[in-house]
């Protein structure tokens, strides 16, 4: 089961670097919205793999909370692009 | 119980991967909207359903409520940042075979709210 | 009313993760609390009315989210920066706002699609849909969303 693990951290942690690439390249904002949100949710997958391996439940609350700020932070963020004169 | 967690964990994290893939590869934000978030949202459900599978049964209660929270704020978010692109001009209109919003979208133009492609 | 205060209270148990007297009446505290803060226009929900349509809906959904999902990720693999997309008109078919919008957001959350904007008067969703080859597929989309809209108002919408 061990092996399972690695694996699954190895290939969520490529995916979070792939995301890094559109983060760092953009070009728009929104494309770096985009790639925060998809961030966010990659550490919350690793948040929950990380209890499934140590058995320990104690990061749910913590699970709740990065997705629902995740979630508000991403909204914001649209909104305020959305609101911008020069839309870029 | 272990194997179809393990499965679960490994499909979850390569569907990940995937909307990352899709992310890099695809060519404008409302179709990196679909293949980076919708893989993603998948692939967070596969992993918490096995890692479920792999606590006590009373805490899959709460794995369930992240699981909710997360299925009705992805499409919310989606429609968000979908129409904050197609207003802001973000949409590549070469990618689009037909666009029925268009010809609305042009009388909104003349109001002086969105003119994409300008 | 009774059913979102209802809803707080299993929601504020399922945070804990376990009932004993005192939580409950601390949710339910909680739950009027949120009420009275941020009250809602009173929605006429007929969410459990056909519960083995309700059931059959979210089995459609599971399986949707796979197969598209699967469907957008090979697509992008494939295709990459020629990936071809389209802005469908489609209409809709309920009048009811709930209906609308549980069926905008079940769009919405599986891949491929996502309802870019909403006509309310002219009743018509425009949808992105990605992945769109031929006019042929254009058509098929529009009936995924029409079918869509018809589970929708098959589990919980008015008859007819």
């Amino acid at each position: 089961m061990s092996v399972v693990f690695t694996i699954t951290f190895g290939l969520l942690v490529l995916a979070g670097m792939l995301t890094l690439v559109r983060l760092v390249r953009g070009p728009r904002t929104l494309d770096r919205v985009l790639a925060v949100d998809v961030l966010v949710v990659l550490i919350a997958c690793g948040v929950a793999v990380e209890m499934a391996q140590s058995g320990r439940a104690m990061n749910i609350a913590l699970l709740l909370a990065i997705t629902l700020l995740g979630f508000l932070g991403s909204i914001g963020a649209v909104r305020l692009i959305e609101g911008r004169k020069d839309q870029r | 119980m272990n194997v179809l967690s393990a499965v679960l964990l490994l499909s979850g994290a390569l569907f990940c991967v995937l909307g990352a893939v899709g992310m890099l590869r695809l060519p404008d934000v409302p179709s990196r909207l679909q293949a980076a978030t919708k893989p993603q949202t998948l692939g967070l459900l596969l992993i918490l359903v096995g890692t479920a599978l792999r606590l006590p049964p009373s805490y899959a209660v709460g794995l369930a409520l992240v699981a909710l929270f997360q299925m009705l704020t992805a499409p919310v978010l989606s429609q968000f940042l979908g129409r904050a692109a197609y207003r802001t001009g973000a949409v590549d209109e070469s990618t689009l075979l037909c666009d029925d919003l268009k010809s609305v979208r042009d009388n909104d133009a003349e109001s002086g709210s969105a003119s994409p492609g300008a | 009313m009774i059913s979102t205060f209802v809803w707080l209270v299993v929601v504020w148990l399922m945070l804990w993760g376990s009932a004993d007297l005192g939580l409950v009446l601390l949710g339910a505290v909680v739950a009027a609390g949120v009420l009275l803060l941020y009250p809602l226009p009173p929605v006429r929900s007929r969410v459990l009315r056909r519960p083995h349509r309700l059931v059959g809906l979210g089995l459609f959904l599971v399986a949707d989210l796979v197969i598209s999902g699967i469907r957008v990720a090979w697509d992008a693999a494939r295709y990459g920066r020629k990936v071809r997309a389209a802005v469908i008109a489609v209409p809709v078919l309920s009048d009811e706002d709930y209906v609308i919008a549980t069926a905008a957001n079940l769009l919405s959350l599986g891949p491929g699609k996502f309802v870019l904007q909403l006509d309310r008067r002219e009743r018509v969703f425009y949808v992105y849909a990605l992945g769109v080859r031929s006019a042929a597929e254009v058509d098929r989309a529009r009936a995924d969303v029409l079918g869509l809209q018809r589970r929708v108002i098959k589990a919980f919408g008015e008859p007819g």
